[in-house]
């Protein structure tokens, strides 16, 4: 819902935007310590994918070095870093794009 | 001596982990060591283009940063805590009098579905700290100790049984 303020100027009802925050990125980076299945159920486990999709982004992050887990929420995407690196991967959240 | 860890989930959401004495023996020690040791430093929080002494986290410096390295402290001395508790039960029948039989042979336990998540996290801490204490040249596999090897065994078969 957008808030409504008065200007006390004029006395008019003025709608604002809602403010949307703006997309944060959770980015787990390749290390050559963890073992690719213990990745793939950590992903299962933490963000709530199937095993074929925590797959291909295990490979992405094996392949490439790294891979965006998760977009959303500030918030959220904290949570996420928080338990990834909990489970000894390496992580950083960025603001998406 | 059979190395044998194995969890799986009962229909009641619990779950129910089968090992061998020499297993729990190891962790019981593992968990019992640490103990004794000061809890490990908050991980490292640098700003993007610092010089980064553990490049554990590095993203733009915030108040956030501090609050997440403190989760992640916590979550590890829980973890820590967690072992200590679960491999202490699991240790009481290697002071009972079958434990040369349990030594060898399996025995069920069940577990918290929370104490297995931090369990895992643990004994992969556990597979870490082996693996980084062999250096090995980089492209190289390394020679992974029993240890190590135990470790992310059951790290993967807690965890295999949670998703």
């Amino acid at each position: 819902m957008p808030d409504q303020t008065l200007d006390r100027g004029t006395g008019t009802a003025v709608l604002e935007r809602p403010r949307t925050e703006p997309p944060w990125s959770v980015i787990v980076l390749n290390d050559d310590v963890t073992p690719m299945n213990y990745v793939v159920l950590v992903f299962q486990k933490i963000l709530k994918v199937t095993a074929d999709q925590a797959e291909a982004l295990m490979l992405e992050v094996h392949t490439t070095g790294q891979a965006v887990v998760f977009s959303g929420p500030r918030a959220e995407a904290d949570d996420i870093a928080a338990q990834l690196l909990a489970a000894h991967l390496r992580a950083k959240v960025e603001k998406a794009g | 001596m059979e190395l044998v860890f194995e969890a799986r989930r009962s229909p009641d959401g619990a779950v129910l982990v089968r090992i061998t004495g020499v297993v729990a023996a190891f962790l019981c020690h593992k968990a019992s060591a640490q103990e004794a040791l000061r809890p490990a430093p908050a991980p490292v929080v640098t700003a993007g283009g610092e010089e980064e002494s553990d490049p554990l986290l590095h993203w733009e410096l915030d108040e956030r940063k501090g609050a997440i390295a403190r989760t992640v402290q916590e979550r590890q001395a829980d973890a820590r805590r967690t072992a200590r508790r679960v491999t202490s039960a699991w240790e009481a029948p290697l002071r009972g009098g079958d434990a040369e039989r349990y030594i060898s042979q399996a025995r069920e336990f069940t577990l918290d579905p929370r104490d297995a998540e931090l369990l895992a996290e643990w004994c992969h801490g556990l597979y870490r700290a082996a693996r980084d204490a062999v250096p090995t040249p980089p492209g190289e596999e390394p020679e992974l100790s029993d240890e190590a090897v135990v470790a992310a065994h059951v790290a993967c078969e807690l965890l295999a049984a949670l998703v």
